[in-house]
């Protein structure tokens, strides 16, 4: 047990770490490209892209269930020293793509929502020194932080969605199968890259008590996470329909902007900006975090601390790089095809080699870190 | 040791520092805009807007006959530049942020409003919780001559007066969200509330007569026989196609419309007695249901049936007759039905005609598609127009007020 493998992680720590990586994008314009493919049906995606991920989950437990060690370990083991450094090399540049642009969506939405007089650069400094504060302070930290704002976090967009139901147009869902059944399965399949960051439990599997552990944080996570993303779907669709769903920067900003039910009960969005600060700082957090531990287990560094300032830096000069919102939401949109081999591709390769090796009855345990 | 220092300082700075505040204005330095009116600029290609502008020292403790807002207008191609130039006149620094109301010109309405409504909901200032309002001369007289009777702010007015809206439900409050979704849905065309000013000569001007067994007309704002007062008159529904307004129903319409919405929280219906016609009698209704519309597609054609519960409590029987007795209670309630199916079936006519399906019946119809694309291609506005409906009304009196019987007049 060390700094990077402390061990004490328990499920709460789990859920809260998978919860943090993975909501955030429900606040950014993700929803709005999805609902313009799919239409109506887009909650059966949401579906698709929850069960997905738990699959694959309960299949990376499964890996890991013969090997024990590190990730690094683990695929070691499994597909030797270069394939190794393949995967874990990939998925750190997944979390850390993911947590650049995470960070610029966020800056980004924060000048316009918030503070529109501040300077780009000095939101992303802001954005960048708290999350590596945060992941500075070490995963359990982190954690439960998270663990800690993830109650007020799901029962404020709870709210938001509870008080708008004057504007419920249920009629809204239908046709039922809006752009089609197989588009929102495909939409589901492709986009459950966008989960990636459950893997994240695995990756830090040493951290925590045990595989069980594991898979429950797992199971609670993403129940949590997608029924809080289907029911969001499907108020925003009954809210604005199709077309005007699809033209929104930030659906949970709009949504909120929207609320309404007299003289003294509006404008509540402003509370809920501090709601997604969080959420978007904890995302930023996790994933900087993971991708750097992978780094540091691939250089077998005993900590992370003296990498956090650099991979903070990292981040924000990544995230300073687009030259505009649009670029943005582009590269989001490409870097799925990224996460879609880290859901896909890598954890079924593992999963093949050690049901593979397990048969052939060539799988023994290595020592522990 | 010295790593917590170091935390502990940054985060104290950042608390400090990065709070917000330094992009902060105090309220005396800004141009709080309570109401904007869009009209028809003389100028080809331009628009004239008017700004009404709160007076912060003032607004909530407005001295007897001073004013709390200040109208200020002029002419641009946008709004956009019209602010910029807003912004030459003032001292303070326009903020949008606490529009109550959009009111545009009639003129401008019907030429079309999708030039200048899109930039109003990309800019983080301007919300969907704002009113719309269409003025039937133009937004800057109807601003002008906007006067609250009682003494409260301009935007507590907009407020209140529209919030009331539903205790006849002869005038609809539409948020700038709800014109919006429907400019851009092919389920429904948009509407908003019909405003203008009265003469306060206290002549009327009939928009829609009565319907046999009523003895209500029907009004648009500016023909209520009306004297004394805030000459501002909200009355009836502008109607859209599009982006273009095609037409306007009056009270006794809008009522008939608020019922179809779901919106119609209560009002009193005169009715003629149905055993002696000469004499009225009131009847406080309000919805018993949410009203049942099923819309079914019959050899590709539209049939709408519309089922409506009314509830009602008799407030005033001047014949005399003990219409609180069961047998001739049934008597009052088809009145009610007779008059209410009446009216509705003009109003739902009237819109056939001017192909403005404001009720919103193209929502009902869409679980008869499965496919989106599908439902895209059926051309609804045609086939509204067209359609076949079926309204049945049921009227319960429930109450008959704090008298349980009559005695007539010596």
């Amino acid at each position: 047990m060390n700094d990077l493998h402390p061990g004490k992680l328990g499920v709460a720590d789990g859920i809260a770490l998978v919860f943090g990586i993975v909501m955030p994008r429900v606040f950014l314009s993700t929803i709005s490209n999805l609902i313009q493919q799919d239409g109506p049906i887009l909650w059966l995606a949401m579906v698709i892209y929850t069960i997905i991920p738990l699959i694959v989950l309960y299949m990376m437990a499964y890996v890991h269930k013969g090997i024990t060690g590190d990730i690094f370990m683990v695929c070691q083991r499994l597909i030797g020293t270069t394939g190794g450094w393949v995967i874990l090399l990939s998925y750190s540049v997944m979390f850390l793509s993911n947590g650049a642009l995470v960070l610029r969506l966020y800056s980004e939405y924060t000048l316009l929502t918030a503070l529109p007089r501040v300077e780009f650069q000095m939101v992303i400094v802001w954005y960048a020194v708290s999350a590596g504060i945060l992941c500075y302070l070490g995963i359990e930290a982190l954690t439960r932080t998270s663990y800690i704002v993830m109650p007020f976090s799901i029962a404020a967009i709870g709210m938001i969605l509870l008080l708008l139901v004057p504007f419920y147009i249920v009629y809204n869902l239908a046709p039922w199968q809006g752009n089609g059944v197989m588009q929102a399965v495909q939409t589901g399949i492709k986009g459950a890259g966008y989960n990636v960051g459950v893997l994240a439990l695995v990756i830090l599997a040493p951290a925590f008590q045990n595989t069980r552990t594991i898979k429950k944080a797992a199971l609670y996570a993403l129940s949590y996470a997608g029924m809080l993303r289907i029911s969001f779907i499907l108020v925003y669709t009954m809210v604005f329909g199709n077309a005007v769903g699809a033209e929104k920067t930030m659906p949970l900003f709009e949504l909120a902007r929207l609320v309404y039910l007299n003289q003294y009960l509006q404008r509540i969005e402003a509370l809920f900006i501090i709601v997604w600060v969080m959420f978007g700082l904890l995302a930023v957090a996790g994933s900087l975090y993971v991708g750097l531990y992978l780094l540091a287990v691939l250089l077998k560094l005993p900590t992370l601390r003296p990498i956090v300032p650099l991979g903070a830096i990292l981040i924000a000069n990544l995230a300073m790089m687009p030259p505009d919102i649009g670029y943005v939401l582009e590269v989001d949109q490409k870097l799925i095809t990224l996460f879609d081999v880290g859901i896909y591709v890598f954890p079924t390769l593992l999963f093949i080699m050690a049901w593979w090796k397990k048969r052939r009855g060539k799988l023994c345990t290595s020592a522990s870190s | 040791m010295y790593i917590r220092l170091i935390l502990g300082t940054m985060l104290l700075s950042m608390g400090i520092f990065l709070s917000g505040c330094n992009g902060a204005r105090e309220s005396e330095e800004v141009a709080y805009i309570v109401a904007i009116g869009i009209d028809k600029a003389e100028q080809e290609g331009m628009i004239k807007v008017t700004y009404q502008i709160a007076k912060p020292n003032v607004e909530g403790n407005k001295g007897e006959g001073e004013k709390d807002t200040v109208l200020i207008s002029n002419s641009a191609v946008t709004i956009a530049e019209s602010l910029n130039l807003l912004n030459s006149t003032t001292s303070l620094v326009p903020s949008m942020s606490h529009v109550k109301v959009l009111v545009v010109g009639q003129e401008l309405a019907r030429e079309g409003l999708a030039n200048f409504w899109g930039s109003l909901k990309r800019y983080r200032e301007y919300r969907g919780s704002m009113f719309v309002l269409v003025a039937k001369g133009t937004a800057k007289d109807f601003l002008e001559a906007n006067k609250p009777s009682f003494n409260i702010s301009a935007s507590k007015y907009f407020e209140t007066m529209l919030d009331s809206g539903i205790e006849a439900g002869y005038y609809l409050r539409v948020s700038f969200h709800q014109f919006y979704i429907r400019l851009k849905s092919n389920s429904a065309e948009s509407y908003a509330t019909f405003v203008d000013i009265s003469s306060l000569s206290g002549k009327g001007d009939v928009a829609t007569p009565r319907v046999s067994g009523s003895k209500i007309d029907g009004y648009v704002a500016g023909g209520i026989p009306l004297q004394g007062g805030n000459p501002i008159e909200f009355a009836g529904t502008a109607i859209f196609n599009g982006d273009k307004m095609v037409g306007i129903l009056s009270t006794t319409e809008t009522r008939m419309m608020a019922m179809l919405l779901g919106n119609f929280n209560n009002g009193f219906l005169s009715m003629e007695d149905p055993l002696v016609p000469k004499k009225f009698l009131n009847v406080n209704l309000r919805l018993g249901a949410a009203p049942k519309i099923k819309v079914a597609l019959e050899e590709g054609h539209p049939v709408i049936d519309i089922k409506i519960l009314l509830e009602g409590e008799i407030t005033n029987l001047p014949s005399g007759i003990n219409y609180e007795q069961e047998s001739y209670l049934r008597l009052l309630e088809e009145q009610v039905n007779q008059v209410c199916h009446e009216e509705m079936a003009n109003m739902i006519q009237h819109t056939q005609e001017l192909k403005s399906d404001v009720i919103g019946f193209g929502y009902y119809i869409r679980p008869e598609f499965t496919n989106y694309q599908d439902y895209l291609q059926y051309p609804w506005c045609e086939e509204y127009s067209q359609a076949k409906v079926n309204i049945t009304i049921g009227t319960k009196i429930r109450r008959t007020g704090l008298m349980i019987r009559t005695y007539p007049v010596k």
